[in-house]
């Protein structure tokens, strides 16, 4: 029985990891696309051009996501071959909400960026910049929880 | 102290109770995702409402194509279900305990709901904008699918923690 339990513990992990990282996803897509939305209109009541290079600005909060999915599929890697703490929930839980939280304020960056994008119309390079930067504090969370989780 | 009374029941009660948690997991994943749905598509529709109303008031032509921002977050719910259905078939081959499927499955309801409640807010906005400019379908519909897309990955990827 502690052995499944183990095993459960750590799927759950595995699941929050997910899960999490996705809720923040959730959240940056959401508030990146309400922006772009509303910058798309500003441009179209002004007979402007709409630039359709917003939608990278709406997408980047999406790969918290596919991080949440690599740190879930190496914590369920070590709980099938029974290297499992059962306290590792915990773990997943925090990572990802790390990951969660850089995904929602990467929306926000790229909420501010839609607007300032369809305003000027210049300075794309510099908001991904940004944008890049936000990404790399997920990018070293799933890097390095990995050895704390497995 | 609940770990303690599950392992002095009977073995088969003891499966019972664990299936039973399972099971609960699996309602929360469709509960929860048609939760975002009915908060989505009511957000929306009041957008698509309130700017169709304006298009009338001001005598232009309202756009149908509003609905589809409508009904867009219904689809989480679809996705809830197969969520749902897939911790089912898990509880029933007996091959889980119930942590994974129970706060798993609530986990995988409440990241596919907030993803159908912002799809449902931007879509507000898209049917704010459309109905006001009669442009830009195509972009806000990307807008859409980005968000759609953070539920869909949701739903296929949950299913091997949760199983």
């Amino acid at each position: 029985m502690s052995g499944q339990v183990a095993m459960s513990l750590g799927k759950l992990a595995a699941a929050f990891s997910l899960c999490l990282a996705a809720m923040g996803s959730s959240l940056g897509t959401g508030i990146a696309g309400l922006a772009a939305a509303g910058a798309w209109k500003r441009c179209y009541v002004q007979d402007k051009l709409a630039p359709f290079m917003l939608v990278a600005f709406v997408g980047l909060p999406l790969t918290q996501t596919i991080y949440g999915m690599i740190v879930m599929n190496a914590v369920l890697r070590a709980a099938q071959s029974g290297r499992m703490d059962p306290c590792v929930a915990l773990g997943g839980l925090a990572g990802g909400a790390a990951m969660g939280l850089t995904s929602w304020l990467k929306g926000r960056a790229g909420a501010a960026a839609s607007d300032a994008l369809a305003e000027t119309g210049s300075g794309f390079i510099n908001y991904l910049m940004v944008l890049g930067v936000i990404e790399t504090v997920s990018l070293f969370v799933m890097v390095f929880i990995t050895r704390a989780l497995t | 102290m609940f770990f303690e009374t599950l392992s002095n029941l009977d073995p088969e009660m003891q499966k019972a109770v664990v299936a039973s948690l399972g099971k609960a997991g699996a309602a929360c994943a469709l509960s929860f995702s048609a939760m975002g749905s009915a908060a989505g598509t009511g957000v929306a529709g009041i957008a698509a409402v309130t700017a169709w109303k304006k298009c009338y008031a001001q005598k232009r032509m309202a756009p149908f194509m509003l609905v589809a921002f409508v009904g867009a977050p219904l689809t989480q719910t679809i996705y809830g279900m197969i969520v749902m259905n897939g911790i089912l078939k898990a509880v029933a081959e007996g091959t889980v305990m119930y942590h994974n499927p129970l706060l798993g499955g609530l986990v995988a309801g409440v990241a596919i709901g907030l993803s159908a409640l912002m799809q449902g807010r931007v879509g507000a906005g898209a049917s704010d904008a459309l109905g006001e400019t009669g442009k830009g379908f195509v972009n806000y519909l990307m807008a859409l699918g980005v968000i759609e897309t953070v539920a869909l990955f949701v739903m296929v990827f949950i299913t091997r923690a949760v199983t």
